[in-house]
């Protein structure tokens, strides 16, 4: 089987000695992968239910640092050579579908191919209402990951290149990527599709 | 469109609230691969689990491979805060399990 963990992006040990001694690690020891959880802005108080646990309680300590999720890859792309990267997840609605396929495909080409993307629809109302993405149009999450491989070219298969960008005058090169996406199957029901 | 589905899990008998089990759920799963004229071998399972302890993810191990998991992602949870004790269960869990894509 293939086992890969989180890096410690959050908490007390959101650190760059940590960040690289744990990438090293897994680069050492054999492991496939490190992943990186998706939080832009962390609420003091939860009040929303992760739906992930049977407490409801989220594990991480929201007081703690939280590093950005992207560039945190992008640093770790580039003190290891074979460990994939993974997102575990972004939250699709956060970001522009644009901006956030330029960056993943910036990262898996300076990872020379190693990157894994993880897509969800997010948990935490409190995020989102920050962030000004209303929570009642948790329905846009998906339209954001249908765009993000639509214009990223993350659909089947690797390798693809994909030229559909906003606008037939711009250049976004890379437009290729080798990453994947991951989405639930049970999106049609009001879940949210992947924990955030 | 996706190329894996990727799930939560406490335990191998508890993967949050799918509204059912793991097996149950990727029942589902390869049938809408099926309807959709994709082999649902191809399909990438994760499932990311809390890794307390070494000697759990361990003892749970085989249990998510005969589940069809293909990929472990070990989370941890916030009383694990000092990078000496996430490397030793790390370290552990390196020396003891079979890992595939080393």
């Amino acid at each position: 089987m293939k086992i890969g963990f989180m890096l410690p992006v959050m908490g007390a040990m959101a650190t760059q000695e940590n960040m690289v001694a744990m990438a090293q690690l897994a680069e050492a020891r054999g492991f496939e992968s490190v992943w990186v959880p998706d939080h832009v802005i962390m609420p003091t108080r939860i009040v929303s239910t992760y739906p992930y646990t049977k407490s409801g309680g989220f594990i991480a300590d929201p007081k703690g640092s939280h590093l950005d999720p992207i560039t945190s890859l992008a640093f770790v792309a580039g003190c290891t050579k074979r460990v994939r990267l993974g997102f575990s997840v972004l939250v699709a609605p956060y970001r522009h579908p644009v901006v956030t396929g330029k960056m993943m495909a910036t990262i898996d080409v300076l990872s020379n191919g190693r990157l894994d993307v993880g897509v969800g629809a997010g948990w935490l109302n409190e995020e989102f209402e920050a962030l000004g993405v209303p929570t009642e149009k948790n329905g846009r999450a998906r339209k954001n990951i249908f765009g993000f491989g639509k214009n990223y070219g993350l659909r089947k298969s690797p390798n693809m290149t994909v030229n559909i960008i906003a606008s037939p005058t711009c250049n976004t090169a890379p437009s290729h990527c080798r990453s994947h996406i991951r989405r639930s199957p049970l999106a049609a029901t009001e879940r949210p599709a992947l924990g955030g | 469109m996706a190329d894996g589905w990727q799930v939560v899990s406490e335990a191998p008998d508890d993967v949050y609230s799918l509204g059912g089990d793991l097996k149950t759920a990727l029942a589902t799963l390869y049938q809408m691969a099926e309807e959709a004229g994709r082999d649902p071998k191809t399909i990438e399972v994760n499932a990311v689990i809390i890794a307390g302890t070494a000697e759990g993810v361990l003892r749970d191990l085989s249990q998510y491979e005969r589940m069809g998991v293909t990929r472990l992602i070990l989370d941890f949870p916030s009383f694990v805060s000092d990078p000496n004790e996430m490397s030793i269960i790390l370290e552990m869990i390196a020396a003891e399990a079979p890992m595939e894509g080393s």
